[in-house]
């Protein structure tokens, strides 16, 4: 217990240095403006193959360039909320089948062109072409025909009610680049941001600087900033304390974040994100097509252990799929609680007594998803369950677990915000097929009201839970480490993205 | 002399067809799709297909070879999937990091390994022997990233000498470049460093027990001669012939210590080409390895043929 | 020579061999016991420093560091057998009949081996790695396989200088059978310098295998092998330095062990520096 006892402590020390930050933040914010001027230097882990995010779905290249470099109609702020982007306004009909945005005037692309409805136009027309290899095509599939009656106007119709669409508007994929410009955006990207693309060294840095004529002045504060590619956290760690770099960001992790908050003279930014950590289950191969089974094997979790053992304690439980981050989370932790005793009973009655054994395949790439899966293998173990851990390389993972569903168990993040909808595929690779959760989550896409929309969320998150389809873990926790006098981080993780819009250095 | 070369030439040519024909296989048989990795997580089936399609993906393998191989015969390397460049111009772009490193790191190997070595065989059974041959037993018995990470602890974020990691263009600051491959090749080059130690304590204890130097020894030749005519011009043949073998291992060190230092080099670039199964970045890197590793030993075989006093007295 | 000069000559070779034995010894002890079982997790006992119930200390997950220690000396035999193994059974077969055949054969076979040789070995590890899933075997695999050139190479040279050689000759006309002048001459003069080799393989199969899991792709959880445990306790560091101290030090003393041994039995093989040891004294 003594580790514990530790460890907790240890948490406790970096809460309330990270409270510390908060209030000196808010401090600082009161007294005056902030400082213009400078360069950050921010490392992050992996580098994009291109930084179009309508051409990859890496979240290398959307942290990079959504919202520094390229915007969308609607933003996310750093609550969650929506809020008006290269929209001005927008109005939506009751029954969610017409969205009309009035345009910002007089903004301008990098390349010097104005910003106006045709860009728009040529945008979503390309992202609901089934041929345009644009990402995530899923969110534009209702729109049924888009009219531009002015330049600064722009009305989609849809062939359905999408409750859905504005949000999706805020994602990273749904980003306004000058119309023709779309060949060249994966290498070049340009856009409306408060940031220009100045060069992007491969293997090494992504460069951005400061756009004079950005909409939303006096921002930015920072002159320029480079976002620099290191591996290995160690290294990353080192280079922060060395001062090559003022910032780490992206897949931060806890001990990253103690080893830091150790040597004294950084901020520690702690909070929450999106990202769902899920032991997922071939719900259509045997013995896990038995709810029993699946019930016996979120028993057998404590999701406090795994957290420990797998992010140092910091996260937040989850019992369904979605985080407390996002706007309808709805607690379901006590559905499925903790209970070894009622697991191997459940095993009992579904013709388990004498255990069973199953694969758990874990992607090497990322290590919170191997550590989470080799105490969920041990917990495992302790109600009967013999786990056989196979190591997958990320590639592998995608085309046979997630592409064909060839597997037991896996572990994986799922760090998309809003994405309870895939448990309406049964295609995908839960292979969880449920009339009564599709009928739901059509209801949500449907339904103008706010208070009826929050009571459905709710429902399928409930229905989710009682179906155990996965083992939810926790929500993954979001770490900035950075100089002591570098302020205006986002201190949460609502979407995938390094906003350095509002970040400068404190004088 | 011509005729030899010759032959050597067309042997090399052989030789670099079968090791880009073993990449090729291999690739064939690697699990894992690149359409899907560019397109990620929740990419539809029909445009994971398309782009395969796009990309020449869905032709039969030895369609795609003999593309290939007609595309390598004009010196074309092909486009990478991920980055939808030429291979080519990729390497190109990290070869100011892997070389300059790789020669570093060899030329650290080649000034402690060779004197030292000498040094040791000098005083076999001494005290300086012994330290040197644990030395040479330390280098090679710790794995290189966990000496890098103890050199960046140490000298980056203790000391603050040098930095911790990255790679400044030299067109930028020369200076700060050559800083930030100092830790890197110390790291890469300690190793080989020991091994060479080894090689050369080995071949300098075989001369100094050879015929030649005792009888050099008896006619009264100072010693100081004996080891510089006889003993390092050995120990330079033995060096010589274990170089395209340093090199190779080199360039694999540099795979695992640019991840360490996060150098944008080769190695680094062909980690990420294998875990994305960029397929025509991988056989570009490996053909210009394998071809590398191939020059040099054409190379050392014309040296040894020169150095060795066995085939030039003859 | 009495026992004491012998010691003084070949230490090296005795060193060699008692960190061998410590290796096989702890292998084989833990077939028969344990401390603790070495894949229990117990989050409450992380980072446990040494001490009387875990002799060690734990590691990240809880588990005894001086179970997972001794359990792995199992797999690093295992490593290096099967990587020895396979470089030195191919590369025995392809120099062998290399030398033995001559000719186009004989061209063909050295020029194959010399694409191999152009692969940096941690390159055909990974690639192995790509195919065969990360884990162990893939590790083992391209270490034999990449150090087949060298085994058929030093297999040829020796073969070749042998098969010219006037015992040989002589056995020949004395009527015997190409497969027994192999058993009988070929091979135990061949042995000294393939032995040698074989260490030194051993050795780097070890070392690959920490290189390969540095990379995520070496021996599979929960299986303890020193280079994963090595890897995983680097980030741990500031936590407890016990779990990354042990297999660090554990993977050292070993490839030391089997490098001395190397040398040692190259003083006692090789006709050569044993006539110069006996000159110098």
């Amino acid at each position: 217990m003594n580790v514990f006892a530790a460890r907790s402590m240890a948490r406790m020390a970096l809460l309330s240095a990270v409270a510390l930050a908060v209030l000196m933040v808010a401090g600082l914010a009161a007294e005056a403006q902030p400082a213009r001027g400078g360069h950050l230097t921010v490392a992050q882990s992996a580098e994009p193959p291109l930084l179009n995010p309508s051409a990859t779905t890496a979240t290398a290249a959307t942290s990079i360039v959504h919202h520094n470099v390229l915007e969308g109609l609607v933003k996310v702020d750093r609550s969650g909320a929506l809020t008006p982007g290269l929209a001005e306004s927008w109005t939506v009909s009751p029954d969610a089948t017409e969205y009309v945005f009035r345009l910002r005037r007089g903004v301008r692309f990098h390349n010097g062109q104005e910003f106006t409805s045709a860009d728009v136009k040529a945008k979503f027309e390309r992202a609901r072409d089934p041929e345009s290899g644009h990402t995530n095509q899923r969110y534009y599939t209702s729109i049924a025909s888009i009219e531009t009656p002015d330049p600064y106007t722009v009305i989609f119709r849809m062939s359905e009610p999408d409750a859905e669409f504005l949000y999706n508007l805020a994602r990273p994929d749904s980003v306004i680049v000058p119309a023709g410009t779309e060949d060249t955006q994966g290498v070049h990207p340009v856009g409306t941001g408060p940031f220009r693309f100045v060069e992007w060294v491969r293997g090494s840095h992504v460069r951005l600087e400061r756009f004079e004529d950005y909409w939303n002045q006096p921002l930015p504060y920072l002159d320029s900033v480079t976002f620099r590619f290191i591996t290995d956290p160690n290294t990353q760690v080192a280079a922060l304390l060395a001062g090559d770099i003022d910032a780490v960001t992206g897949a931060v992790t806890a001990e990253q974040a103690l080893r830091v908050q150790q040597a004294g003279g950084f901020q520690v930014i702690q909070g929450p994100t999106t990202n769902t950590v899920i032991l997922a289950m071939n719900n259509s191969r045997p013995p896990l097509d038995d709810v029993r089974v699946r019930r016996a094997i979120t028993h057998a979790i404590n999701r406090e252990e795994v957290m420990i053992g797998a992010e140092f304690g910091f996260g937040t439980p989850i019992g369904s799929h979605m985080t407390p981050a996002e706007p309808y989370y709805a607690d379901m932790t006590g559905v499925t609680p903790y209970d070894p005793d009622r697991a191997r009973a459940l095993l009992a009655e579904a013709g388990y007594a004498d255990g069973l054994e199953l694969t758990l395949s874990l992607p090497v790439s990322y290590t919170y998803a191997l550590r989470s899966g080799e105490i969920a293998a041990g917990q495992l173990a302790r109600v009967g369950i013999r786990v056989n851990i196979e190591l997958v390389e990320w590639s592998t993972w995608l085309s046979r677990i997630f592409g064909q569903a060839d597997y037991d168990l896996t572990v994986i993040g799922h760090a998309e915000p809003m994405d309870i909808g895939i448990y309406g595929n049964p295609d995908y690779y839960f292979r969880y097929d449920s009339a009564a959760v599709r009928e739901l989550l059509a209801e949500a896409k449907r339904v103008g009201d706010e208070e009826r929309r929050r009571e459905v969320y709710a429902q399928i998150q409930r229905q989710l839970a009682e179906d155990a389809v996965n083992v939810w873990l926790y929500a993954r926790p979001y770490f900035i480490l950075s100089r002591a006098d570098v302020d205006g981080w986002w201190d949460r993780l609502p979407m995938v993205i390094t906003d350095v819009t509002e970040v400068h250095f404190s004088r | 002399m011509q005729a030899y070369l010759v032959r050597r030439a067309i042997t090399f040519v052989i030789t670099a067809w079968l090791a880009a024909s073993i990449a090729f296989a291999t690739l064939l048989v690697i699990p894992g799709d690149p359409a899907r990795i560019i397109l990620g997580f929740d990419a539809s089936p029909e445009a994971v297909a398309a782009l395969e399609r796009q990309l020449g993906l869905d032709l039969p393998p030895l369609v795609r070879y003999g593309q290939w191989l007609s595309d390598l015969a004009r010196l074309d390397l092909g486009t990478s999937l991920v980055y939808q460049m030429p291979v080519g111009q990729l390497i190109r772009e990290r070869l100011p990091v892997t070389l300059p490193l790789t020669a570093m790191a060899l030329a650290i190997a080649v000034a402690i390994g060779v004197p030292l070595g000498l040094f040791a065989a000098t005083r076999r059974g001494g005290a300086a022997d012994l330290l040197a041959i644990a030395f040479a037993q330390a280098g090679i018995a710790t794995p290189s990233f966990w000496l890098g990470i103890f050199l960046i602890l140490i000298f980056a974020v203790r000391l603050r000498w040098l930095p911790a990691g990255g790679f400044t263009p030299w067109t930028q600051d020369p200076e700060r470049t050559l800083l930030s491959l100092i830790l890197p090749a110390v790291a890469l080059g300690a190793s080989r460093a020991a091994s060479l130690t080894r090689i050369v304590r080995s071949s300098a204890l075989e001369v100094l027990s050879a015929d030649f130097v005792r009888t050099a020894r008896a006619k009264g030749v100072p010693e100081g001669r004996v080891i510089r005519r006889h003993v390092l011009r050995n120990a330079l043949v033995a060096v010589s012939t274990v170089i395209a073998l340093e090199v190779g291992q080199l360039l694999a060190g540099a795979i695992i210590i640019e991840s360490v230092f996060a150098l944008p080099g080769l190695g680094a670039l062909v980690l990420n080409a294998v875990s994305n199964r960029d397929f025509p970045l991988v056989q570009g890197i490996v053909i210009c390895l394998a071809a590398g590793i191939l020059v040099l030993s054409l190379i050392t075989d014309v040296l040894y043929a020169y150095l060795d006093p066995r085939i030039r007295y003859s | 020579m009495n026992r004491h000069r012998w010691l003084r000559h070949h230490w090296n070779l005795a060193a060699g061999l008692v960190i061998l034995g410590l290796l096989l010894g702890s292998a084989g002890l833990s077939f028969l016991y344990v401390p603790h079982d070495p894949n229990r997790t117990n989050i409450a006992d992380r980072f446990a420093p040494p001490s009387d119930r875990y002799l060690l200390g734990t590691d990240q997950y809880g588990r005894d560091l001086l179970s997972r220690m001794v359990v792995g000396s199992r797999t690093a035999i295992r490593v290096g057998v099967v990587a020895v193994a396979i470089g030195l059974g191919i590369g025995l077969l392809v120099g062998g009949m290399a030398a033995y055949s001559g000719g186009w054969i004989d061209e063909i076979l050295m020029r194959i081996m010399d694409a191999v040789a152009a692969y940096p070995p941690l390159l055909l590890a990974i690639l192995f790695a790509s195919i065969l899933g990360p884990g162990d075997i893939s590790g083992m695999l391209a270490i034999g396989v990449a150090t087949v050139p060298v085994f058929a190479r030093l297999t040829r040279a020796s073969f070749l200088a042998l098969v010219e050689s006037e015992f040989v000759q002589a056995a020949r006309a004395a009527g015997a059978g190409t497969a027994r002048v192999i058993c009988r001459h070929l091979l135990p003069n061949g042995a000294a310098v393939l032995l040698v080799q074989a260490t030194t393989t051993f050795a780097n199969a070890l070392l690959a295998e920490a290189a390969l899991s540095y990379l995520g792709l070496g021996t599979q959880p929960p299986h303890p092998s020193w280079g994963r445990m090595l890897r995983e306790a680097q980030d741990f560091l500031i936590f407890s330095p016990y779990p990354a101290v042990f297999p660090g030090l554990a993977i050292a003393v070993t490839v030391l062990g089997l490098n001395l041994l190397g040398d040692g039995l190259r003083d006692v093989l090789d006709p050569k520096t044993r006539s110069s040891a006996a000159r110098r004294v």
